[in-house]
């Protein structure tokens, strides 16, 4: 004990414990996450940029060798997707044409904008615990909007993918659907109830998160799409994912679903942040 | 002339030591965190501060600990503070007793890096039971999983931080306790 508890053991402890408690104060009275993770995390950057180069260059080289006829048939079969949704397209305009005619009439309220923030993603978490990725976007962004803790974040085919959680000038960290403490109000299907999707640990792995506590006689099937509601930390009619399953819990009370993204989280490099929406006013 | 050789060793020393955790740093951040075993990533960063702690006694591991802990916070997206403490305390800790009952080797470094990877995984862990509720089964083959492979690496870092010890000229002879 004598051995370990010496002056310099003393100091280089009391350094550890100042450098946590800073980060502790900093997140509780400042709402930042401290100057030492800042430096940190300005330090790796450049790090990190050059990885994520180098290993989107091996994906590219990858896929054009080992995924090149699997990319052809996605192609194909995208190509045959894009068809119908441009007759569905000239469809849907017709009917968006006469919605806004009888919305006129009515003085109905309409759906605004909302403002987003392109992002790239510069660094997946390294936890096996948690679902996260970093973005080179933060509150100091110069000309565009500042990225605040709470945004929603998604793809650019408009699939909700997180929300940011800690922000500092340059980055921002986003937790993803997946994550345990990620929660949002859900419809499923042409459904008009509102559930809870959720991140689950043991559906993690897989990349998948969960629609808990169904209620009673609501019918779910698999193939059915999960969009958020809206009215809340997210904007109204953002794509979720797909059910993938419907199950009872092991105690027989309640059902559950299994959600799947429509596309793997980790193949995700650019993003758009929602600093701004507005639901129907 | 003694002290401009004795800074000049101490300042090799220093940037050796860093581009170890560089190394490391970029296998668990940037390399392996693409090519997953088993959907996991493992824990490189405490077993490298663990063997600097055990090859070079209680100062430099505590020190090692505290930048291994801000590079682990970092590379979790988490704020720098619960790993820089952990490694800190644990790199002083294996340290004192590298210095003085354990014999300094591979068994050693295997074995105290075992239990730091184990603290570290009921760190990760801790937050979620006590916080979140997640059934500690789910958690527990997660953390044995992620323990089991990160002591892989105890292998390929053992001439790493053994060469850095020696250099540091504090390894003893093999049996020799202090």
């Amino acid at each position: 004990m004598r051995a370990l508890i010496t002056k310099k053991s003393i100091i280089i402890a009391a350094v550890a414990v100042l450098i946590a408690l800073t980060t502790l104060v900093s997140l509780n009275v400042f709402d930042s996450q401290g100057p030492v993770t800042n430096a940190a995390n300005a330090l790796v950057r450049p790090l990190n940029l050059i990885s994520t180069r180098v290993a989107r260059m091996f994906e590219q080289i990858y896929g054009s060798i080992y995924r090149y006829e699997q990319l052809i048939e996605t192609n194909e079969r995208l190509y045959r997707e894009l068809t119908d949704l441009q007759q569905a397209y000239w469809e849907a305009e017709d009917l968006r044409a006469e919605n806004e005619m009888w919305r006129l009439y009515f003085d109905f309220p309409a759906r605004r904008d909302q403002s987003h923030e392109l992002a790239a993603i510069t660094r997946w978490g390294g936890s096996n615990f948690y679902s996260s990725f970093v973005i080179n976007r933060g509150y100091d962004n110069y000309w565009m909007n500042p990225i605040k803790a709470g945004d929603g974040v998604m793809t650019a085919y408009g699939v909700l993918v997180g929300r940011v959680t800690a922000v500092t000038a340059t980055t921002a960290t986003v937790t993803t659907v997946l994550d345990t403490s990620f929660s949002a109000s859900v419809l499923v299907g042409d459904g008009e109830q509102p559930i809870t999707a959720r991140g689950d640990f043991s559906l993690m792995g897989s990349g998948y998160f969960m629609l808990d506590n169904i209620p009673e006689g609501m019918p779910i099937l698999p193939g059915a799409y999960v969009i958020t509601s809206g009215g809340g930390a997210f904007p109204g009619g953002l794509l979720m994912g797909e059910v993938v399953a419907v199950y009872t819990h092991a105690t027989g009370l309640g059902r559950y679903a299994t959600v799947r993204q429509p596309r793997p989280l980790d193949t995700i490099h650019q993003v758009f942040v929602i600093t701004e929406f507005d639901d129907l006013l | 002339m003694k002290k401009r050789i004795f800074r000049r060793r101490i300042f090799v020393s220093i940037i050796l030591h860093a581009l170890l955790f560089f190394v490391v740093y970029a296998l668990q951040d940037m390399i392996l965190i693409h090519l997953q075993l088993f959907g996991l990533v493992p824990l490189i960063l405490p077993v490298a501060a663990t063997g600097v702690a055990v090859f070079e006694g209680r100062d430099i591991g505590g020190i090692a600990g505290i930048f291994a802990g801000i590079m682990c916070d970092i590379s979790f997206n988490a704020p720098v503070g619960v790993f820089t403490v952990l490694l800190a305390f644990t790199g002083l800790l294996v340290g004192t007793l590298a210095d003085t009952v354990m014999t300094r080797g591979f068994l050693s470094f295997y074995i105290t890096s075992v239990v730091v990877l184990a603290i570290c995984v009921v760190a990760q862990m801790f937050p979620l039971v006590f916080f979140v509720g997640i059934p500690t089964q789910a958690l527990v083959m997660v953390a044995v999983r992620q323990t089991i492979y990160s002591m892989l690496f105890v292998f390929p870092l053992f001439p790493a931080v053994r060469a850095l010890g020696r250099r540091a000229g504090r390894i003893l002879p093999p049996g020799k306790i202090r």
